[in-house]
């Protein structure tokens, strides 16, 4: 596991075509390691789209081809050779609307011990499984539950569960793509307070279309326009006193 | 600055903005009618000046529920939040202002007009005080941040000419000790002269505040 404060990605010259069409030209970024680093911008910014790029996600797209280079502690992402699952087992992922498997609360958390082979023995598994519902604060919620369908969970405990069968596998960084944007405010509140307790552990990357979200919650903020980063910096500089005329828009509700 | 997506966030900020402005012109008007009060010692008009400070209260209550209202309801950021957030503080430092220039008008009624050469210095203070305020004006309605800073500096004029009015009217309670009654609402009218420079100068900052996001506190250095 990375120092706080090292770059724990460093993005360099990324660019992402959908067949012909650009979606990201001369992405250049580093994030922090156990921060929370926002992407915000309008729809179509190529936000959710470089996310993507962070875990080999794009690679499921036909026609997506992404160039440049990634390195995750200095191991290039898209180098040959790199096998996207042992990547994913590394960056997790959360998505904008919660999926649960279609199985139980414990087999959801347990299920990518299982495929991974992360466990010696039942003991340890349940040890792992409890473990990560505590750590989502969803545990003391269904304990007496655990092998319940998860759909029978509320959105923002799907959500959470999801969270838990992410961190579950122990990554070392977590993309989340708008996780909120199916939740009430206080299933909101709810997450939002776990990415800060969970990025003492985890280097955090999250899309948000609330800007309001990535002020609470993220250390660092870039901002995507037309494909390319406006800007980056300190969300509390980028929030108080933007550089960019672009950015100070776009936060401000003002017409570009 | 360009047209937020929602128009009435921007009625919003244009009637903060237009209450403060004309929290401005009415202080100007107060120190306006002190000059001419100190000029003539005329007990009527400051009399008008006491009178006068409702709307300025009126007009800070206005600004501070708006200020308020847009913080809570649209959650301004970058340069909205700077300028709802200096706004406030603005129209309190005028609303003082106009505090300050009552406390002379009632001091100038226990004046008569037998110390010309107080009189004159208090004047020249007044004058450049008015000044002042007038660049505030201006630095306001074109988002100047070089003319705030530029009235920030001009204070130490009026510390100086505070300093004259203080030495030369002990020297008078001296020479003249039957008339400290009368002499002594000078010591004080310096005195309110000089906090009304500070708030002009604490009116700049804010307007600095709002074009640089540079918050300047009493020890710094704006420049």
């Amino acid at each position: 596991m990375s120092d706080i404060n090292d770059k724990k990605i460093l993005i360099k010259d990324v660019n992402v075509f959908y067949g012909t069409k650009q979606a990201l030209f001369d992405i250049d970024l580093h994030i922090l390691s156990q921060q929370v680093t926002a992407f915000i911008g309008p729809s179509g910014c190529g936000k959710s789209t470089f996310l993507r790029c962070l875990n080999k996600m794009n690679d499921m797209i036909d026609n997506c081809v992404v160039k440049g280079s990634i390195k995750i502690d200095n191991d290039e992402i898209n180098a040959k050779h790199v096998d996207p699952v042992a990547l994913r087992m590394k960056v997790g992922m959360v998505f904008q609307k919660p999926n649960p498997f279609p199985k139980s609360i414990f087999e959801n958390v347990a299920y990518g011990l299982k495929i991974h082979g992360l466990c010696n023995n039942k003991a340890e598994m349940e040890e792992i499984v409890i473990s990560s519902l505590e750590k989502v604060g969803l545990f003391n919620e269904i304990k007496d539950r655990l092998h319940d369908s998860a759909l029978g969970l509320s959105g923002g405990q799907q959500q959470r569960l999801c969270i838990a069968r992410t961190i579950a596998i122990d990554p070392e960084i977590i993309l989340m793509d708008e996780p909120c944007s199916a939740l009430d405010p206080i299933a909101t509140a709810r997450i939002e307070s776990l990415i800060e307790e969970l990025s003492i552990k985890y280097t955090i990357v999250i899309v948000t279309h609330s800007m309001q979200q990535a002020a609470r919650v993220s250390d660092n903020t870039a901002f995507f326009h037309m494909g390319k980063i406006v800007e980056f910096g300190k969300t509390s500089s980028i929030f108080s006193n933007p550089k960019d005329k672009r950015t100070e828009d776009y936060i401000t509700g003002r017409i570009g | 600055m360009s047209e937020h997506i929602v128009k009435s966030y921007d009625d919003d900020l244009s009637t903060l903005k237009q209450q403060i402005v004309q929290m401005v012109g009415l202080c100007l008007k107060q120190i306006n009618n002190v000059y001419s009060a100190i000029g003539t010692h005329d007990k009527e008009l400051s009399g008008k000046i006491l009178e006068s400070d409702k709307k300025l209260n009126e007009l800070d209550k206005n600004i501070t529920l708006l200020s308020l209202n847009i913080m809570s309801l649209r959650n301004p950021v970058a340069f909205d939040l700077r300028f709802v957030f200096a706004a406030s503080h603005i129209s309190r430092n005028l609303e003082r202002i106009g505090d300050n220039t009552i406390n002379i008008a009632k001091y100038i009624q226990q004046t008569d007009d037998s110390s010309k050469s107080i009189d004159a210095k208090i004047m020249q203070i007044v004058h450049h005080a008015s000044e002042m305020l007038h660049g505030c004006l201006q630095a306001l309605e074109n988002n100047d941040s070089h003319l705030a800073k530029k009235i920030i500096n001009k204070d130490l004029l009026i510390d100086e000419l505070h300093y004259e009015v203080s030495q030369l009217t002990l020297s008078k309670m001296q020479d003249q000790p039957s008339r400290i009654h009368y002499l002594h609402s000078y010591l004080l009218i310096g005195r309110y002269l000089e906090r009304i420079g500070d708030h002009i100068v604490n009116v700049c900052k804010y307007l600095l505040f709002i074009e640089s996001s540079q918050l300047v506190f009493d020890d710094d250095d704006p420049n």
